[in-house]
C-alpha cells in the first residue's frame, strides 16, 4: 500500500516542547495560593494505629490543615477489587501506607510539621511470604476476608495424566522473579485545585489514566464523576506505573484542596516514590513439562504464584494474563495452569510494563531451553517443533485463525540475523580464560489490549477548524510512548492533511472520550481505529457538503493532498477553503468514532474461550559475555525481531525496542527491590540498580509487518512486548557461556559464582 | 529535616579558624558527592549537625604539584582533574585508571581526592592505589600540621583519625620508578555508577621475570582497604613463569577470611579476590612478554 504519513518514521509531534525543555510537568505547575502537601508514612510494614495525635503538627508555622483516613468520604478505592486505603485506618497494611497528610503555605513546612506528628502504633506480625500467606492457618492480612487468597485462575485441557504417560522425557523446574520498580524519571506529582470552572476538584499532574483516576477521586469525594476533572500534563513515564497510585495522591490531595478550599501540591521524592509505589509482582512459578524424545511437547503442568502485597490492586488481571500466556506459544494438548494471587504486608504489586508476562516469559522460556538440553536438541529445532502456526489450537482452545501467525517468521529472521545456530555450537564448545560467551534466545505470543478483562472501546473527536486545521481529542494518553504522533499520523493519511495540521489536546476528562486506561499495549490498536472511524465519519460529512453544494456525486469525492477532488479527479477545492465556506454556511464538521473490539470471551471455571482478538509474536536473542571470575556479565547485543502488523511509526516501534530491551536487561542482570520483614532495603537509584547508557548492548531491531485485519491499517502493539524477552534469552545465553542455569531473577554477581542470592539476613 | 548554617571559607586560616570558631560542630564539604547524600537522607551520623563549612574556594588546595620523589595532590583535586593531569598519567598511572572508574562525569567533575578519603569507605577507588603507593595524608589544623601515612589514618569503615579540628590538605604520594607494572581491578554490579563489590591495585617490578617490591592492596574486602602481606610474601621473588594459581587463590581467600572473618559475603567474596588477583597477575605478565 502506498501511504503519505503512515507506515512513515514522521517527526514526533510533541518534541519541540520537550527537546527544547519548554514542556511542563507536573511539578512545574503552579497555582494563586496554592498548598504544599506532605504525606507521613507508617513506621511499621504492618501496625494498629492506636492514636494520632496532630495537635503539635497544627500549630506549626504555616499549616493550614491536617488530614487523616477519619477525614476520608470513603477511605477505599481500586480498579478491580476496592480495599486499597487512601490512608491507613485502623492499621497500616504495607510500609507505604500513609498515616496523615499536612498541607502548608511552603513544603519545608509542611515537611516540618510531619515530623511533629505524633503516632502511638502497636507493631504486629505481618506476613511476607505468599508461599506462606498462602497457607491453610496463615494470619489474615485482610480479617475480613476468609483467607489471603486474591484471585485463582485455573486453565484445563486435555488430560495431563496421559500426557505425561505418553512422555519419554519429563523435567520439573521451579523459577522465581523479583519486585520490579517501573523506575519512571519522573517521581508522582499531583495538584488539586477546589471549585474551579464548575467541577469541585480539578486534578492536574503526571497521570496515567485520567479516567480511572477520575474514578477514584470521585469515589473517595463521594462526589459525581462530571465534578471530578482531571487533566493530564506532560508525562515523565509511566510504564504501567502511574494508575492507582497516582490516583492515591489524588485523592489525598483532593480532600484536602476541599478542607483549605485553596490548590494544593503533592509530589513524591524518590524515596516515598520506590517505598509508596506499587511493583511488579514476584512469582514462584513450578513448571512440569513431558515431551517425546523426538521433541513434541505432550503436556504442562504449572503452578505460578504471585505476591499481591497488601491490596489487590491489579492482581486479578495480571494474573490472568499469566494463565493465558503461561504455556508460551506452543501447541500443548494436555495442559494444566493453575495462577494465584495472595495478599502479604509487602509493597503492593500492579500494572508494570509486560504486565503478567514478564516472569512467565522467563520460567517457559528458560525450561524450553532446559528441555532441549535434556532432549539434545537445539533450542531453536525444538521450539520450531512445538510453535504455533496459522490455525494452531490455544491452551485455552482458541483457534488462531484470523490473523497471520508470524513466530516461525520472527523466530527464523532473529535467528538468522544474529547468526545463532551457529555461535551457539561455537559456544557450547570447551572457551579457555575465563570469560565466556554466550548466545540464547526466547520467543513469545502475547495477546494485544485488554482481552477478557474488560470492555475494550475507544472514542476519539475530530474537530475540522475553519482555517483547515484539526483537533483531535483522545480519551488515550501520551505517556512518551509517542501516541500523539501516530494519531495525528493516521488523522492526516484519512483526512489527506499534513500530520502537522492536526493537533492532539492533551487528556481532559471535561472533553475527552472515556476510553478506558492506556495500559494493555492498546492505544495504537484500539484508539487507532476509533481515529479512522471518526476520520471516515468527518470525511462523509464532507462529501455529504461538497455534493450537495458543487453538483458532485459523493462517491466520486475523494480528500488528498489538502485538497478535494471530484469527478474525473477534478480539483474542486482546498479543504482550507471548503473548511472556511462551511463554518460560514453553519456545517457542523466535528464527528466522532467509537470502536469497539471484536467479540472475546472466557470461561473463568475452565480457563476455556478466546481471551484476544488477536497476538502479537516476538523473538528476541542476547549474545553475552558472562565473566566466570567475578559474576559480571556483560550483554554484548540483542537482536529484536516484533511482528506489529504495521509500523505506524517506523522510528517510533525501534525507539519502544531500544527502551524495552533495555528495561528487560535490567530484569535480567540487575533489578531487584529488596525487602526485608516489608521494609523497602533500596529505596533511591544508588541502590535500585537499572541499566545505565554503559550497559546499554548494541540493539538490532526487526520489524515486521503481517498486516492485522482488525488494526488500523494493520497495526497491532509494540509497547510490552519488547520487555517480556530479554532475562529469559539472558538467562539462555548465561547457560550457553558459562554452563550455570539460574532459574533467579536478576542473574547477579552472587548467583554467577555462587548459585545463590546472598544478603545480610541470611539467603532468601 | 536537617538544619544548618553553611559557612565559607576563602583561605586555610580562614577554615581553621572557623572550625576553632564552631567548636568542632562544622562538617566539611568540598564536592558534596557524599555528604549532601547524607544530608538528604537525614543519616544518624548527621544528628546535631549545625554547621557545613564549604571549602572548595579554598586556595592552594587545588593542586597537582610535582616534587622530586613524590606527587603532592590537593584535597580539592577532582577525579577529573586526575584523569585529565599529563603528569599524573606519566608518573602515576594507577590513579587515573582507578579515577576512571568512580561514578558518572558528574560525580568526577565535583568530587574531590580529600572527599573520597575524608569519607574513608572501604571500598573508595582511589584509596588502594594510595595504600599501594604508600602515601601520606597533610592534616592542617590552627595548631599547625601533621602527617601520617594513609594506613594508618583510615582506622575503619567509614572512620579516620581526623580530629574535628583539622582539615585534610593533601596527600603526598611517592613516586613508584616508572619502569614498575600497576594494575587494577574492580567488581561492579553495572558498567557505571556503581560501588566497587571489590576492588583491587597490584603494583610491582619485576627484575629477571621475579617480581619484586609486589603490592597488593583490596577494597571492599576487608573493613579497611589493606593490604595482603601475607600473598605479597608469597609472590616476593617469585617468577612470572612459575605461579602455583590455584594455591595463590586460595590462600588470597584465607588472608581475607583471616582479616574479615567469616561474613555473609563471604561465600562470593572469598572464590572471586582470588580470581581477581589472578587477572591482575596474568595482565601484567602480558604486558611483560
Amino acid at each position: 500500500m502506498d501511504f503519505k504519513h503512515v507506515n512513515k518514521s514522521e517527526k514526533r509531534v510533541d518534541v519541540y516542547e520537550k527537546v527544547t525543555g519548554k514542556a511542563k510537568y507536573g511539578a512545574d505547575m503552579k497555582f494563586q495560593d496554592m498548598l504544599y502537601a506532605k504525606v507521613l508514612y507508617t513506621e511499621y510494614p504492618y501496625a494498629k494505629i492506636k492514636n494520632i495525635d496532630t495537635s503539635k503538627a497544627e500549630k506549626q508555622p504555616g499549616v493550614k490543615a491536617i488530614i487523616t483516613a477519619e477525614d476520608i468520604p470513603n477511605n477505599e478505592f481500586g480498579v478491580i477489587i476496592e480495599n486499597q486505603q487512601v490512608l491507613a485506618k485502623e492499621k497500616a497494611l504495607y510500609i507505604g501506607d500513609g498515616i496523615a497528610v499536612v498541607a502548608a503555605e511552603t513544603a519545608k513546612q509542611a515537611k516540618k510539621a510531619v515530623e511533629k506528628i505524633e503516632v502511638e502504633y502497636e507493631e504486629l506480625e505481618g506476613i511476607y511470604n505468599p508461599l506462606k500467606s498462602r497457607e491453610e492457618d496463615s494470619k489474615l492480612v485482610h480479617e475480613e476476608l476468609e483467607d489471603n487468597e486474591v484471585i485463582h485462575h485455573p486453565l484445563r485441557k486435555g488430560d495431563i495424566k496421559n500426557g505425561f504417560e505418553n512422555s519419554d522425557v519429563i523435567i520439573e523446574r521451579e523459577y522465581d522473579t523479583p519486585f520490579i520498580e517501573q523506575a519512571y524519571i519522573e517521581p508522582e506529582a499531583v495538584i488539586a485545585v477546589p471549585y474551579q470552572e464548575n467541577s469541585t476538584v480539578t486534578v492536574y499532574g503526571s497521570v496515567q489514566n485520567p479516567f480511572a483516576t477520575q474514578n477514584a477521586v470521585a469515589t473517595v469525594l463521594q462526589e459525581d464523576l462530571n465534578k471530578v476533572r482531571v487533566v493530564q500534563n506532560h508525562m515523565g513515564g509511566a510504564f504501567g506505573g502511574k494508575d492507582e497510585v497516582v490516583s492515591s495522591l489524588s485523592a489525598r490531595a483532593s480532600v484536602l484542596a476541599l478542607k483549605t478550599e485553596r490548590p494544593i501540591k503533592l509530589v513524591n521524592t524518590r524515596d516515598e516514590s520506590i517505598k509508596e509505589s506499587y511493583k511488579r509482582h514476584p512469582y514462584n512459578m513450578k513448571y512440569r513439562i513431558g515431551a517425546t524424545e523426538d521433541g513434541k511437547i505432550q503436556a504442562m503442568e504449572i503452578e505460578a504464584v504471585a505476591d499481591s502485597g497488601a491490596y489487590a490492586c491489579q492482581t486479578p488481571f495480571v494474573t490472568w494474563r499469566s494463565v493465558v500466556q503461561a504455556t508460551g506459544p506452543y501447541e500443548v494438548e494436555n495442559v494444566k495452569t493453575d495462577t494465584y494471587g495472595y495478599y502479604t504486608n509487602n509493597v503492593y504489586t500492579g500494572a508494570m510494563r509486560g504486565y503478567g508476562s514478564p516472569p512467565i516469559i522467563f520460567a517457559q522460556e528458560s525450561l524450553m531451553d532446559e528441555l532441549a538440553e535434556e532432549l539434545d536438541m537445539d533450542p531453536v529445532e525444538l521450539r520450531l517443533k512445538n510453535i504455533y502456526h496459522n490455525n494452531s489450537v490455544t491452551a485455552s482452545g482458541q483457534k488462531l485463525d484470523n490473523h497471520e501467525v508470524s513466530l516461525e517468521e520472527v523466530l527464523t529472521k532473529a535467528v538468522d540475523k544474529s547468526n545463532f545456530i551457529e555461535k551457539y555450537k561455537e559456544y557450547q564448545k570447551e572457551q579457555s580464560g575465563s570469560k565466556k560467551r554466550g548466545i540464547g534466545l526466547s520467543i513469545s505470543f502475547r495477546g494485544c489490549s485488554l482481552g477478557a478483562e474488560a470492555i475494550d472501546a475507544a472514542g476519539i473527536i475530530l474537530s475540522l477548524k475553519k482555517d483547515g486545521s484539526v483537533t483531535l481529542y483522545s480519551g488515550l494518553a501520551e505517556n512518551g510512548q509517542g501516541l500523539k504522533t501516530v494519531y495525528c499520523q493516521m488523522a492526516a493519511e484519512e483526512l489527506g492533511l499534513d500530520t502537522s495540521q492536526v493537533n492532539f489536546m492533551e487528556v481532559d476528562t471535561l472533553i475527552s472520550p472515556d476510553s478506558g486506561s492506556t495500559v494493555a499495549s492498546r492505544a495504537t490498536l484500539i484508539g487507532g481505529n476509533a481515529v479512522k472511524k471518526a476520520a471516515d465519519n468527518l470525511i462523509d460529512k464532507i462529501k455529504e457538503y461538497i455534493a450537495d453544494k458543487y453538483d458532485q456525486k459523493e462517491e466520486d469525492i475523494v480528500l488528498k493532498d489538502g485538497a478535494i477532488y471530484g469527478k474525473k479527479d477534478v480539483e474542486i477545492m482546498k479543504i482550507t477553503e471548503m473548511a472556511s465556506k462551511a463554518a460560514m454556511e453553519g456545517v457542523y464538521l466535528t464527528t466522532y468514532g467509537w470502536y469497539v473490539s471484536p467479540d472475546i470471551s472466557w470461561d473463568e471455571e475452565t480457563g476455556h474461550g478466546n481471551p484476544y482478538f488477536t497476538y502479537v509474536y516476538g523473538c528476541q536473542v542476547a549474545e553475552v559475555e558472562v565473566d566466570t571470575a567475578t559474576g559480571e556479565i556483560d550483554v554484548l547485543n540483542m537482536t529484536a525481531a516484533h511482528d506489529v502488523g504495521r509500523a505506524i511509526n517506523p522510528a517510533n516501534v525501534k525507539g519502544q525496542i531500544y527502551g524495552g530491551v533495555l528495561m528487560g536487561l535490567g530484569y535480567g542482570v540487575m533489578e531487584e527491590v529488596k525487602t526485608n520483614n516489608g521494609y523497602i532495603e533500596n529505596t533511591n537509584f544508588d541502590e535500585y540498580m537499572i541499566p545505565t547508557v554503559k550497559d546499554m548492548p548494541d540493539i538490532e531491531p526487526i520489524i515486521v509487518e503481517n498486516p492485522d485485519p482488525n488494526g488500523p491499517y494493520g497495526a497491532k502493539s509494540i509497547g510490552e512486548p519488547t520487555l517480556e524477552l530479554g532475562s529469559a534469552a539472558i538467562a539462555n545465553a548465561v547457560a550457553n557461556a558459562a554452563n550455570k542455569r539460574i532459574r533467579s531473577l536478576p542473574l547477579n554477581l552472587e548467583k554467577i559464582i555462587v548459585g545463590k542470592n546472598l544478603s545480610k539476613g541470611g539467603d532468601h | 529535616m536537617i538544619e544548618f548554617e553553611a559557612l565559607k571559607a576563602q583561605t586555610l586560616d580562614e577554615a581553621v579558624n572557623i572550625l576553632d570558631d564552631k567548636e568542632n560542630e562544622a562538617k566539611i564539604v568540598a564536592g558534596g558527592t557524599d555528604l549532601l547524600v547524607s544530608i538528604h537522607n537525614e543519616s544518624e551520623e548527621l544528628k546535631g549537625l549545625n554547621y557545613i563549612l564549604d571549602i572548595s574556594s579554598v586556595k592552594g588546595l587545588e593542586i597537582i604539584e610535582d616534587n622530586e620523589d613524590y606527587l603532592k595532590l590537593g584535597a580539592l583535586c577532582t577525579h577529573s582533574e586526575i584523569i585529565d593531569s599529563v603528569l599524573i598519567n606519566e608518573k602515576l598511572p594507577i590513579l587515573r585508571k582507578a579515577a576512571q572508574t568512580i561514578g558518572s562525569t558528574q560525580i568526577r567533575n565535583r568530587g574531590t581526592v580529600g572527599g573520597n578519603i575524608n569519607n574513608s569507605s572501604p571500598a573508595a577507588d582511589l584509596i588502594t592505589p594510595l595504600i599501594a603507593l604508600g602515601a601520606a595524608v597533610v592534616l592542617h589544623s590552627s595548631n599547625g600540621k601533621r602527617e601520617l601515612p594513609l594506613s594508618e589514618f583510615i582506622t575503619g569503615p567509614y572512620q579516620n583519625s581526623r580530629k574535628e579540628n583539622e582539615i585534610l590538605t593533601a596527600v603526598k604520594v611517592p613516586y613508584l620508578p616508572t619502569d614498575y607494572y600497576n594494575n587494577y581491578q574492580k567488581v561492579q554490579r553495572r558498567q557505571a555508577v556503581a560501588i566497587a563489590r571489590i576492588n583491587l591495585t597490584v603494583l610491582t617490578n619485576i627484575e629477571k621475570n621475579k617480581f619484586k617490591d609486589i603490592r597488593i592492596a583490596f577494597g571492599s574486602a576487608t573493613p579497611t582497604a589493606i593490604r595482603f602481606s601475607e600473598i605479597e610474601s608469597e609472590l616476593e621473588n617469585t617468577n612470572i613463569n612459575q605461579i602455583d594459581y590455584d594455591k595463590i587463590q586460595e590462600k588470597t581467600g584465607q588472608e581475607m577470611i583471616d582479616i574479615t572473618g567469616e561474613r555473609w559475603s563471604t561465600p562470593y567474596k572469598k572464590p572471586v579476590v582470588g580470581n581477581l588477583l589472578k587477572r591482575a597477575l596474568q595482565e601484567i605478565i602480558k604486558e611483560v612478554q
